[in-house]
């Protein structure tokens, strides 16, 4: 399944930055994603910007990776890059308008 | 017995074409496709399909009932197939074997619609008529189970990310408590339709037993209850469900 811009945005910067490979880039957005109830084919920039703040640290610490902060720093720059990816559909988005 | 049946499948059928025109209305102001999906669901199987299968299977009159029957069949297939790729659509957009399954439940259903159909236009003894229909009916009858259970598991498990996502202050209570509520409505078609395949297994004809129409009937206004509660919140509702996700951050704070 594809992964959203965000995803893939955040991946490339850990490969640069913290020198992951990109299984281990991957696997640490992914566990980063699942405790945030997120799926990595539809987060949007805006929801993994809270990610990186708040959980993602967490998982490059538990792979050892350098320099967190400064890691993180750079993937919210490459986050800030991004255009506005919240219009595409999701079933959060579904069930707000049904609702409304 | 029978009163109780007329009463709960008039409210079933109120409630689902009220859902299903507010649905098709925002759909076609909105140009989604998960509400044009919901709406055609709603209005083709419960509001309108169902009780015109049910209604003409009671009638004695076969050339005033035949039509209506047909017709009856046609929606109430039509609308389960829209309801499964309403599933697809919004769930799993992009998978494949979605697609499969809701294609291949699809094929099923409209083949179980057109021997059910087969059996009522061959035979006019009900007793035949419910024999002959018995393979295609349990086919129906097991793809709109697993269709529900597919529903329930779908919406469990999208309810479980959303409130962790409440933790994070990335989603909303309202929203969050509909997907709860798809959840329950999903289950309580199961229970249901679970009555219908004992039903059918025992030998009943499911259109004509009063225990099997109040059962579903019953089921209809529960549903009914989160059909609304989903689409059409009242607004003490919306902010009882928002108080109550405030409550355990106000006793932390």
């Amino acid at each position: 399944m594809a992964a959203s811009a965000a995803f893939e945005a955040v991946q490339s910067e850990l490969e640069r930055s913290a020198n992951m490979d990109r299984w281990n880039a991957r696997g640490a957005i992914q566990l980063a994603l699942m405790d945030a109830g997120l799926e990595a084919s539809n987060v949007t920039s805006a929801q993994m910007r809270v990610v990186v703040d708040r959980l993602l640290p967490k998982q490059l610490q538990s792979q050892k990776i350098a320099d967190v902060p400064n890691v993180c720093e750079r993937i919210r720059g490459a986050l800030a890059l991004l255009g506005d990816d919240s219009r595409a559909d999701s079933p959060e988005k579904v069930f707000q308008r049904l609702g409304s | 017995m029978a009163i109780f049946s007329l009463v709960g499948l008039v409210i079933y059928t109120l409630a689902s074409g009220i859902v299903g025109v507010r649905l098709l209305v925002r759909a076609s102001r909105s140009h989604g496709l998960p509400e044009l999906l919901a709406g055609l669901s709603y209005i083709g199987a419960p509001a309108v399909g169902y009780p015109l299968a049910i209604v003409s299977s009671q009638m004695h009159d076969r050339a005033f009932a035949t039509p209506m029957y047909v017709v009856g069949e046609t929606l109430l297939v039509f609308g389960c197939c829209c309801f499964l790729f309403f599933t697809v659509k919004v769930f799993r957009p992009s998978a494949q074997w979605a697609l499969g399954l809701a294609a291949l439940g699809s094929a099923i259903l409209v083949w179980s619609g057109i021997g059910i159909v087969h059996a009522w236009l061959t035979y006019t003894d009900p007793l035949e008529v419910a024999a002959h229909a018995k393979a295609p009916l349990a086919a129906m009858v097991a793809v709109l189970a697993l269709s529900y259970v597919w529903t329930a598991l779908e919406g469990g498990r999208y309810w479980r990310m959303m409130r962790k996502r409440m933790a994070l202050g990335m989603a909303d209570a309202v929203v969050t408590n509909r997907f709860f509520l798809w959840t329950l409505s999903g289950l309580t078609s199961v229970a249901w339709i679970s009555v219908s395949a004992i039903m059918l297994a025992s030998g009943e004809n499911l259109a004509r037993n009063p225990v099997n129409v109040s059962v579903t009937c019953l089921g209809g206004i529960v549903n009914t209850v989160f059909l609304v509660l989903i689409f059409m919140p009242p607004a003490a509702y919306t902010r009882w469900v928002q108080r109550s996700a405030r409550a355990p951050e106000l006793a932390t704070a």
